[in-house]
């Protein structure tokens, strides 16, 4: 792994309270109507002159009046697509998982958002997925939270921010929260077999088995139909690979050879996909698996001669 | 670039007047005809615009009402053109959206603004743009390659350029170019262009396309999508070694990806290292490519699960 920068690690995330506070402070506000008519009215203004006035001077008074509306949209249309670019690069960084370089440009982006409400939105998702990735998860939920009031309930992307709330519950150890969540979401999800929405609700179940002991309901699952559900997450189906490891560790006794081969073979494509210290760092119950020496794979490609033939 | 002509040449000589149920045809001769018409009324309204200034004067001694009314005319003219522009530029999020929803829709939408007579030239190339990522999701790919080429040939040509060897550089801020939002088309084009040629076996198109997409300033979306390219016309040509390079660079970039193309991305980057014998490297992306692709998946790519 990379090392931070100096200034990275000296960085400490905002708190839930910051985020509402920004997010307070600063809410999407659509330009005035009289600011988005003024260019109109200028235009009447200096028609109406040019018709009334004979004086020679004032006969060039709408010519100026409409190259300064001219310039004044240019440097309207100019600073948004500045502001546009700043945040595409915030996004960029975001899937770059430079997490805190995105989210520092995000936060410091939304000020100046507030007017241009589709790109204010984005840049709260951005701030929201950050803080989620560096286990800031209170205040990511003040943010995913925020995102779900502004979407439309039959939005597919409300439901994928309802799932991805739930699991930030689940790793606040709200569990009652998070259960009332996950009902209430179950009967919209089924119908969306093999999508992200739904791998990423059934990821949400496991975590939820795993924070409450249900351990057999974990290893219960159909190892086929768990792999096929799970692959729209892409990498991230990792964590639910790791989840299913610890259950079957868990559920039998320690010195159990079936139990463990099985604890095995779902820790081994765990660290294919992802690495060991993200695992831990994101579900600290893993560590569990750490002195038991499973066997690992490495989540980097293995060293090979490039070039040569 | 060879030409290209999708539809036959006898009746892609002239615009269709096809009634909006029936699909738009596209010919290269047709969006030329297109493009010069529009153009000739938006110059004849300008230089039309311009004589009034300054014959005004005159027109007014000889004809007094008449200047009023000439005045008048352009202006409404140039303003019934700028209503017709703005009206389409409006519908175009809504096609954009139709051609995942509902193709038919996007179709009929797409050909009724099409033949509509004089548009801005921006406004049509975007249009044909639009038409060429439906025939794209339509898996018409012939006509994809035609539209692209043609469009391209007629938009305007990149501003900045980036070092062609260049490959995506990671941690280092915004390692990426910010494109403006022309070149975001043209890339699109290209990228299309690309894939277009690729499914149809056409490596020599793919390669120039490829060329052209290396001169462009790309977004990181846009960027994953000439690596995935790039990999595939490598495996295709057989250039199995450059396939390898940086391998360690496009698995990171693979991961950033949607499942299935990472899952596929890693697919092609096995294969190579197995043509390569590159064993350990091979099993390993192997391994990871089958727990992110389906069976079924890795089949639709053209790498049976069975030729790792």
């Amino acid at each position: 792994m990379r090392p931070l920068p100096e200034s990275d690690r000296s960085f400490s995330p905002p708190t839930a309270q910051q985020v509402r506070t920004i997010l307070d402070r600063y809410p999407p506000r659509p330009p005035s109507k009289l600011i988005a008519w003024l260019p109109i009215i200028a235009l009447a203004v200096a028609l109406y002159a040019a018709i009334m006035v004979t004086n020679n001077w004032a006969a060039i008074l709408p010519w100026l009046t409409v190259a300064a509306v001219f310039i004044a949209l240019g440097i309207q249309v100019y600073k948004a697509r500045n502001l546009e670019t700043q945040l595409t690069q915030a996004q960029e960084l975001a899937m770059l998982r430079e997490h805190i370089p995105a989210l520092r440009r995000a936060w410091r982006l939304l000020p100046s958002l507030a007017t241009l409400p589709p790109l204010h939105h984005r840049t709260v998702a951005i701030i929201a997925y950050c803080l989620d990735q560096i286990n800031a998860y209170d205040a990511a939920l003040v943010a995913y939270d925020y995102l779900s009031d502004q979407a439309s309930t039959h939005d597919p992307v409300s439901l994928q921010l309802r799932v991805q709330r739930a699991i930030l519950l689940l790793a606040t150890d709200r569990l009652t929260d998070a259960d009332d969540a996950l009902r209430q979401l179950r009967s919209r999800i089924e119908p969306l077999t093999h999508t992200s929405i739904a791998a990423s609700y059934h990821l949400a179940s496991l975590v939820q088995q795993v924070r409450t002991n249900h351990w057999q309901d974990v290893v219960d699952h159909d190892t086929a139909k768990l792999i096929d559900t799970m692959r729209p997450l892409g990498i991230d189906a990792g964590y639910a690979y790791a989840l299913i490891a610890l259950s079957h560790h868990m559920i039998g006794p320690p010195h159990d050879p079936a139990a463990q081969q099985n604890a095995s073979l779902w820790w081994s494509r765990a660290t294919l996909l992802l690495p060991i210290n993200k695992l831990v760092a994101r579900f600290d119950e893993l560590s569990l698996l750490l002195p038991n020496a499973h066997p690992v794979h490495t989540s980097t490609p293995p060293h090979h001669a490039e070039g040569t033939p | 670039m060879t030409p290209y002509t999708s539809q036959p040449s006898a009746s892609s000589k002239r615009p269709r007047a096809a009634t909006s149920t029936r699909p738009y045809v596209f010919s290269p001769y047709t969006l030329h005809q297109q493009l010069l018409f529009d153009a000739t009324i938006r110059w004849s309204i300008v230089t039309a615009i311009i004589a009034y200034l300054v014959f005004s004067p005159v027109i007014d001694a000889n004809a007094p009402g008449w200047s009023t009314f000439l005045g008048f005319a352009l202006v409404g003219a140039w303003l019934a053109m700028s209503f017709a522009a703005s009206r389409v530029t409006h519908q175009i999020p809504h096609m954009t959206a139709l051609i995942d929803t509902d193709p038919a829709a996007a179709e009929r939408l797409l050909a009724a603004n099409l033949r509509r007579i004089p548009l801005s030239r921006s406004i049509r190339l975007i249009l044909y743009h639009r038409l060429a990522v439906l025939r794209h999701s339509q898996h018409r790919f012939p006509e994809t390659a035609a539209i692209c080429h043609a469009v391209l040939t007629h938009y305007p040509p990149a501003l900045t350029q980036r070092d062609p060897l260049s490959v995506p550089t990671f941690g280092s801020g915004p390692a990426l170019n910010a494109p403006g939002l022309g070149s975001h088309v043209r890339s699109h084009l290209l990228i299309m262009l690309v894939d277009a040629h690729l499914r149809g076996s056409d490596l020599l198109g793919a390669y120039l396309g490829l060329t052209e997409l290396h001169r462009l300033p790309l977004n990181l979306v846009d960027l994953i999508q000439r690596v995935v390219l790039q990999t595939r016309y490598e495996l295709a040509a057989g250039h199995d070694h450059a396939v390898l390079r940086d391998v360690k660079q496009k698995v990171n970039l693979a991961e950033i990806m949607p499942p299935a193309q990472c899952g596929a991305m890693h697919a092609m980057l096995a294969l190579a290292a197995k043509r390569t014998d590159h064993t350990t490297l091979a099993h390993w992306l192997q391994q990871r490519a089958q727990l992110l692709c389906s069976p079924q998946q890795l089949q639709a790519i053209g790498i049976p699960a069975t030729s790792f």
